[in-house]
């Protein structure tokens, strides 16, 4: 009797706190995982791998628009850099974003967090040089438009890359580290680089997003101030996302379709 | 009309008979069982149990933790669903212009115009954007003010009721009347392009989420000053909205939650017609005693919609109805599997595509 009533009260106790810990758990996920998948039936996703050497094999996802599908144009295409310290999918919104404006995107995980900012930079510039060459053998691309597009870290490694490579003709850059005068290689001076930066960020001050700005002279309409939203710019993404694709449409001038108004008798 | 038996909706009195017997049996039933070895280790069984009070007292204090955290939780992933944008948009690159918009009776409703570096100083394209059932017009700054850098001023407007208006004039119940000032809108637009020249009254667009939706898609939909509309995770048919099945215990919270706050589940016919665009504004009889009106609308330039597939809100099945209904071309409308009913992790997505609505119209 005594026996049966302890396993009952031991298997009692722990199932209801293995049940209550499993619920926490998963509403602290459900309320901290802020992004995750975008899934949608317009959205095509592809995921893919690139092998950069017998060491390093990066994983990237590249997404199309089902509205774009057999498009008569060729569009812009966007590589993202997302934070280094989120995987697959924290950043598939950001790829969706530009995706479902017909912009064929594609999004390569960078996770890499031990690594020092000039490490993460020096080991991804090439990374991205050569998937970038992969990239551009997508036949619905636009091949002299290319976009690149970071967060964080990753927008150093953008914009190092970016303002060098022909091809490309926009940066979009989130919150991007200091970038000094000497690591500048080469700029072919037709990149337009567009910036966004809260003035709480605690991890870039905006003292860094200052001399930024003037060092890849930046004029005013190219770079966005918000006074609140941190490092991560929490509630100001979607705000920062149009602002860039408007930038993007106003400087590429990708073709749309036009649906034109018809009078009905 | 859906037959009285098939109608589903909340039985109070059994709804919140059974809701306190669940509410009792989380907070009682555990805290006797915890006790049960220290009475059983009393007289007269006095059984050696080898569980004394203090393990019962641990137990109690443990369970009533996780009680209280798994209730905070509850709370946050609320406030998660709903509360999406938490910090406020501030850039000295955008400007707010605070207005008063007459509605008539003395009355006048409180809100914002919103303008960025790219709004014209002369007129400048109008965007209408209405807020939802219980929100305020601050909840779609995120997606006005990137809409200035494409050269829009965004009229925001708190309805009656709601923002600056509750407990001051009106109520979140005045549907009627909600839906009917946005004409009002309009009006004060136009006497503002007229007498200061900043906006263009012939460049009007409506965007409307939620109860928005319901705006713009019955009021601003017939009102031939308005281009074309926007309507995202938006009713379809009232009577299926309120008549449909529940089927999670969220969505009966949710709809308890209306009725508490005096919105009618049970809307007769007439007021089901008044709130549903296929009833009202779609139906080919645009006339309200279903005469034929003259102005005949192109709906795939004029009309985009997009909803979540797991709204517990406004149930996807709305969205279906109003697609079906207008015959939809694809690159009008975006549904997504997850979000509920604030495109929860979608909104950078959801953007993407409305960006698209505008640009494949001349934008």
């Amino acid at each position: 009797m005594i026996i049966v009533f302890w396993i009952l009260a031991v298997f009692l106790v722990a199932g209801f706190i293995y049940f209550t810990i499993r619920i926490i758990i998963y509403r602290w996920a459900k309320t901290y995982r802020r992004w995750g998948r975008v899934l949608t039936e317009n959205l095509l996703i592809e995921e893919k791998e690139f092998k950069i050497s017998e060491a390093i094999t990066i994983k990237g996802w590249s997404y199309g628009s089902t509205d774009f599908i057999d498009y008569e144009y060729k569009m812009p295409g966007v590589i993202v850099l997302p934070r280094r310290d989120r995987k697959y999918p924290y950043f598939e919104h950001w790829a969706a974003h530009f995706a479902l404006q017909g912009y064929p995107t594609l999004a390569i995980e960078v996770y890499d967090k031990n690594l020092s900012i000039d490490e993460f930079v020096n080991k991804y510039r090439p990374i991205l040089r050569q998937i970038k060459q992969e990239f551009v053998q997508d036949p619905r691309i636009d091949t002299n438009k290319l976009i690149y597009f970071g967060v964080e870290d990753s927008a150093k490694v953008a914009v190092l890359e970016g303002l060098k490579d022909e091809n490309v003709k926009i940066i979009c850059g989130i919150s991007m580290p200091r970038i000094e005068d000497t690591e500048i290689q080469e700029n072919k001076g037709d990149t337009n680089i567009y910036l966004v930066h809260c003035k709480n960020d605690k991890v870039v001050p905006i003292s860094d997003f200052k001399h930024n700005r003037e060092l890849l002279n930046i004029p005013e309409n190219d770079y966005v101030v918000f006074e609140l939203g941190g490092h991560h710019i929490l509630s100001q993404e979607p705000i920062s996302a149009a602002y860039f694709s408007i930038r993007i449409k106003d400087k590429l001038q990708p073709k749309y379709k036009l649906i034109e108004k018809k009078e009905i008798a | 009309m859906i037959e009285e038996e098939k109608v589903h909706k909340i039985e109070w009195s059994s709804f919140l008979i059974k809701f306190m017997e669940i509410l009792l049996a989380i907070l009682i039933i555990p805290h006797i069982l915890f006790w049960i070895p220290y009475w059983l280790s009393l007289p007269p069984l006095s059984l050696d149990l080898g569980w004394q009070a203090m393990n019962s007292i641990i137990l109690n204090i443990l369970y009533l933790l996780f009680s209280l955290g798994f209730i905070g939780m509850e709370f946050m992933y609320i406030d998660s669903i709903l509360n999406r944008m938490p910090i406020e948009c501030v850039s000295d690159k955008v400007t707010f212009e605070k207005i008063q918009v007459p509605i008539g009776g003395g009355h006048s409703l409180p809100g914002d115009i919103v303008k960025g570096p790219m709004t014209p100083k002369e007129n400048a394209p109008v965007l209408i954007l209405c807020h939802g059932l219980g929100g305020q017009r601050t909840d779609f700054y995120y997606f006005a003010i990137p809409l200035t850098f494409m050269g829009f001023a965004c009229v925001l407007v708190d309805a009656r009721g709601h923002g600056e208006n509750e407990g001051v004039f009106g109520h979140k119940w005045d549907f009627q009347w909600i839906v009917k000032d946005f004409g009002r809108y309009v009006d004060y637009i136009e006497k503002r392009a007229d007498e200061k020249g900043d906006l263009n009254a012939d460049e009007i667009i409506a965007w409307g989420a939620s109860m928005g939706g319901i705006i713009v898609l019955n009021e601003a939909y017939l009102d031939e000053r308005v281009k074309f509309i926007m309507a995202v995770c938006t009713i379809g048919d009232a009577e299926f909205q309120t008549q449909r099945k529940m089927d999670t215990l969220s969505e009966k919270i949710i709809r308890a939650g209306f009725e508490i706050m005096g919105i009618n589940y049970r809307p007769t016919p007439l007021q089901a017609r008044f709130l549903s665009p296929i009833l009202n504004s779609f139906n080919k009889k645009k006339g309200f005693f279903g005469h034929p009106i003259d102005w005949e609308i192109d709906n795939d330039y004029r009309v985009m919609l997009a909803h979540c597939k797991d709204d517990e809100v406004l149930h996807y099945g709305n969205f279906a109805i109003n697609k079906e209904y207008l015959n939809m071309p694809p690159e009008n409308y975006i549904d997504f599997e997850n979000g509920n009913h604030s495109f929860a992790g979608l909104e950078t997505a959801l953007v993407g595509k409305m960006l698209v609505w505008f640009w494949m119209r001349g934008y």
